[in-house]
């Protein structure tokens, strides 16, 4: 007698599963892959574009602001930052103010850690699950003879953007617009301060 | 000329985004045609075809003997049977450009890849 048994590569599982994790396992490799060859051919072709012209395209942030976190995003390699404010204004544009705050988030959180890792010279400490330690990076800050005021208005951006990302929070209401562009401006005005530190160590 | 470029790159970045979700979001139904989607804006798009042309034309890339490879020792694939990538990110995405042009175009068998079939007796 002749028995089959249906083996997966992703082991046993139903047709949609097996979609599911092809779709993860193989072309998320790929469009990450081409994701990044764009970014490079967009940073390439800003070069040759005029000095103000910049991968983003809403006008909600000062040029030469973009222009200097695009540049110094790029030529420090810490593209999944690019890649999270790149999206944040991709998901603003597209209405969706949730995933927006949310990238916006996620590009500020690595933008600091890096920054902190460039300062101490080790990466900054994670506390239980993936709560970024906000007191750590604060006292890099500190450190580094940045006024209390301004670490102040950092922190509170943090908290400020945090809390549009949990819409959980907020009984699931998504942030508004206004909350959303406001949370752009400020994100985008702290990584440029971040950034601009490492220009004058 | 570089602004007209950079149009093309924002659309392409635009349209890849969207394939990448709606892949994310493909179920055993509408799995294809996303798949199709994808093949075809990889193959036309002027700015994709500079990347992807080279990736089809790497010939230290064999996909058949990976293919081949996969099911080499099918009759001890009680665990899943598994399968290996190039360390390289450009090999990797030569191995897996092909891999997917091969599974569009029925090349290669996408139902075989995930549901192989172990036929033993007893």
């Amino acid at each position: 007698m002749i028995s089959i048994l249906s083996v997966s590569v992703y082991g046993y599982s139903t047709p949609d599963m097996n979609v599911y994790d092809f779709c993860n396992d193989i072309t998320v490799k790929l469009t990450r892959f081409f994701e990044d060859r764009l970014e490079e051919s967009t940073h390439e072709a800003t070069k040759i574009a005029p000095s103000r012209t910049t991968i983003f395209k809403l006008d909600l942030v000062p040029r030469y602001t973009l222009k200097f976190i695009e540049t110094s995003l790029y030529s420090r390699k810490w593209m999944e930052a690019l890649r999270e404010l790149t999206r944040s204004e991709q998901a603003f544009e597209d209405g969706r103010t949730p995933d927006c705050c949310h990238n916006l988030r996620k590009g500020l959180e690595i933008v600091w850690n890096n920054v902190y890792e460039e300062l101490e010279g080790k990466k900054a400490p994670i506390l239980q699950g993936s709560t970024q330690d906000i007191g750590v990076l604060v006292k890099a800050l500190r450190g580094r003879n940045v006024p209390n005021d301004t670490i102040g208005l950092v922190t509170r951006v943090w908290a400020y953007i945090v809390e549009r990302d949990h819409i959980e929070k907020r009984s699931g209401k998504a942030p508004s617009n206004r909350e959303t562009i406001y949370a752009f401006q400020l994100v985008f005005a702290t990584i440029y301060y971040l950034l601009q530190l490492l220009t004058n160590i | 000329m570089s602004e007209d470029r950079l149009n093309q790159i924002y659309s392409a970045r635009k349209r890849l985004s969207n394939l990448e979700s709606d892949f994310l979001l493909s179920r055993a139904h509408n799995f294809r045609n996303n798949l199709k989607a994808f093949v075809y804006f990889c193959e036309t798009d002027p700015i994709m075809k500079e990347f992807t042309s080279s990736l089809k034309n790497d010939q230290s890339i064999d996909v058949k003997k990976w293919w081949d490879d996969i099911f080499k020792n099918v009759s001890s694939m009680m665990g899943g049977i598994r399968y290996e990538l190039p360390a390289s990110p450009d090999k990797q995405a030569s191995l897996l450009y092909q891999f997917v042009l091969g599974i569009e175009s029925g090349k290669f068998d996408f139902d075989t890849f995930c549901q192989c079939l172990w036929i033993f007796n007893t």
